[in-house]
């Protein structure tokens, strides 16, 4: 009794989050996977069943092959650049350098910023006569300015560098908390052992940064594929079709084109996509990290 | 503006604007809100362009009405379009908010009226007054649901002291505009500033040209084409589109065209770093704040041949207001609609913003940047915006995706047109 009485008692603190929950992230989800398979502009008072037109039609879209394409490249660029950064500002900041206090501070200090503002400020720095090129003329390097939002070769590099920079810190943050767990006597004992920084750092402190890896592949990854903000101000899918990404299709479709159920089809596609390579990613690196 | 669609009839080449029409249409209007008295609260929703004019008329308005409260917000471009759709799909829509002729956007007037969203306005005074081609446009089966509060042409709209500085006038023929844009250059100055890094501008150079080179002298190719008995590969779309590549390739726009946004190539003009740049005229408004005091900015027809008798201008109405279906007080919207219909309000109007009142007005003192747009429209050459016969806004997008990919090598016109006609049938 005292357990049913308890499992009731757990239910009644769930609720409230739960019903939460079911009514800004379940229901419409619902309705939006519903309205993929109608012909729905958004306006109209009525939608009619068209099964998996719209479906078949994101598979003859060049713009959402585009999309694809430029999402997974985003994707993984952003994981393995803000990762990589991130474990290596972690490592610095680990360190006994004076003002690591002050350096942690500041690296996260990115986070804080509107995904928004910073995007503009981006732009303007990575725009032809914005502070990049002008500095990098100014000190003898203009060969080396370039059209850094407006080459269809260069674009999603330049968003990549934008995000890293965002976002490295948190990154970094958590890969500190991996830090701290590893044990000072083992590592002091390996240095008495003779073992170098590399080697120290490969077997000792890289199997136990396993959880933090873990946490940051999957944020970063889940974060890289449903990119919107960033590319939407710095660039608007442009030039052309070149840094377009999944979600600025599914923004357009839905709120510009009047195709809504279209774009909540491309919306349905994106989920299972995430939640595939998510779980996928969650089990490789959770088994890794047990096999460890 | 952003993008416009509608599925119009031109029946003259003169339909718009001044042409013809006797002096102070409006007129009988009267200042209908002005005696009505009237009680009661609206909200507002406008286009940023609008704001300076939208301002007075508020305030004149409610002097007169003090038992009246008007709520403005002013919105941009696409931003202002979508929260419209959604607010009219959630039920709060603001009672009065702007909308884009015919059928190409998602707050046009035609979708929004098939689906009920918008307040029948044809039995206002000033709807008497509309050219037919206004009606087709701003209306549905016969009926009027938007008040055109504005008329924009695209044009070149340069700055004068630039122009002068360099020793250079605007091309009149096609043949001048290469020549010119060299010359510009060797002055250490852009020609032609365009922000493509934003997209949507890619349309302004193609639209003027193919004013002239397509629907100038084909008034009813648009129209054939909406029915099914044309395509755009059959016109001389992917001529007008070679030609603005041929315009990158000879340097009249200013170095990485797809890196600047529109706003950073206002700044170009403002700072005299560039002559000019092609656009609808009131973008004079928004260069204008960039550059020094006493700065003037002209504007003059973008030619598309080698005789100037030849050019027609895109024209047509871009500052259009409708009245939401739900609203709760539909009498008194439509009391304020008319005010801003009146000759004294579309004078105000057109003096604060550089729009062209959609009917004479005796009162109106154009800005100097829309003197060529009247001229046009006084001769009958004026063509609608050729966007607004286009049934959906996949056609422009299409047009200005494919341009900026010309441009990076990755396309050529007549694909690029193609896909344009694609579109149409999507």
């Amino acid at each position: 009794m005292l357990r049913g009485s308890r499992v009731g008692q757990l239910a009644l603190f769930l609720l409230p989050a739960a019903a939460f929950f079911s009514f800004v992230v379940l229901v419409p989800s619902g309705q939006g996977a519903a309205y993929a398979v109608t012909d729905w502009d958004g306006l109209s008072p009525t939608k009619n069943f068209v099964g998996l037109d719209q479906f078949l039609a994101i598979r003859d879209d060049d713009a959402a092959a585009d999309a694809i394409r430029n999402t997974l490249i985003l994707a993984v660029t952003i994981t393995i650049g803000q990762n990589v950064v991130g474990l290596l500002l972690a490592l610095g900041v680990h360190s006994q350098i004076k003002l690591r206090n002050v350096m942690r501070v500041l690296l996260f200090a990115p986070i804080v910023v509107l995904p928004v503002a910073a995007a503009y400020l981006w732009q303007y720095l990575l725009s032809p006569d914005g502070a990049i090129n002008y500095t990098l003329r100014t000190i003898g390097l203009a060969g080396l300015a370039q059209n850094w939002l407006g080459d269809p070769s260069l674009v999603l590099w330049s968003v990549s560098a934008a995000i890293i920079w965002q976002y490295a810190g948190f990154t970094m943050v958590i890969f500190l908390a991996g830090l701290v767990t590893v044990p000072a006597d083992i590592i002091e004992a390996a240095r008495v052992d003779g073992a170098g920084y590399l080697r120290r750092f490969w077997s000792i402190v890289l199997p136990h940064l396993g959880p933090a890896i873990t946490v940051n592949v999957l944020l970063t990854t889940i974060s890289g594929l449903k990119l919107f903000d960033q590319v939407f101000v710095m660039t608007h899918g442009g030039p052309g079709h070149a840094s377009e990404t999944i979600s600025t299709v599914i923004y357009k479709e839905a709120f510009l084109n009047g195709r809504f159920a279209y774009g909540t089809a491309m919306a349905l596609v994106l989920a299972v996509f995430v939640a595939i390579v998510s779980f996928g990613q969650y089990y490789a690196l959770t088994r890794r990290n047990r096999t460890a | 503006m952003r993008r416009l669609g509608v599925s119009m009839l031109v029946l003259a080449l003169g339909a718009l604007g001044a042409c013809g029409g006797d002096e102070d249409a409006g007129e009988g209007n009267g200042s209908q809100g002005a005696s009505a008295k009237a009680t009661g609260t609206l909200t507002v929703l406008t286009n940023t362009t609008l704001e300076p004019a939208m301002k007075e008329m508020i305030a004149s308005f409610t002097e007169a009405n003090p038992g009246v409260t008007i709520k403005a917000t002013y919105a941009e471009g696409d931003a202002g379009s979508q929260t419209i759709v959604t607010r009219l799909r959630a039920g709060n829509a603001p009672d009065i908010f702007y909308v884009f002729a015919g059928a190409g956007n998602v707050n046009s007037v035609q979708p929004l009226a098939k689906n009920g969203y918008l307040l029948d306005l044809s039995d206002r005074p000033w709807a008497e007054n509309l050219s037919e081609a206004d009606k087709l446009g701003l209306g549905l089966d016969g009926k009027v649901y938007a008040a055109p509060q504005g008329v924009q042409g695209i044009t070149y709209v340069y700055n004068e002291q630039a122009m002068t500085d360099a020793g250079l006038s605007p091309p009149e023929t096609w043949d001048e505009v290469i020549p010119f844009c060299e010359a510009a250059r060797a002055k250490d100055k852009v020609a032609y500033a365009v922000g493509y890094q934003d997209q949507w501008p890619a349309i302004f150079i193609p639209y003027a040209l193919t004013a002239t080179l397509v629907d100038g002298p084909e008034p009813d190719f648009a129209q054939s084409v909406l029915d099914g008995e044309a395509e755009m590969v059959d016109s001389r779309w992917s001529e007008a589109l070679d030609m603005t590549l041929e315009m990158e390739k000879a340097g009249c726009f200013q170095d990485s065209p797809t890196g600047t946004s529109y706003d950073a190539a206002f700044d170009l003009v403002g700072k005299g770093k560039a002559l000019g740049t092609v656009g609808v005229t009131v973008i004079a408004d928004a260069i204008r704040p960039k550059a020094p005091d006493g700065t003037v900015l002209l504007s003059a027809p973008f030619p598309a041949t080698g005789n100037p008798d030849e050019t027609y201008l895109s024209a047509g109405p871009l500052q259009i207001n409708a009245v939401s279906a739900d609203t709760e007080n539909p009498e008194l919207a439509k009391q304020f609609v008319d005010y801003m219909m009146e000759p004294e309000q579309l004078a105000l109007t057109g003096k604060l913003t550089g729009y062209v009142p959609p009917f004479p007005v005796s009162s109106f003192e154009p800005k100097v940047e829309a003197e060529p747009l009247i001229e046009f429209q006084e001769v009958g050459r004026t063509v609608p915006i050729i966007d607004q016969w286009w049934p959906n806004p996949k056609v422009q997008e299409a047009m200005y995706v494919g341009v900026i990919d010309m441009l990076a090598g990755k396309a050529e016109a007549q694909e690029v047109v193609a896909n344009m006609d694609k579109a149409f049938d999507r």
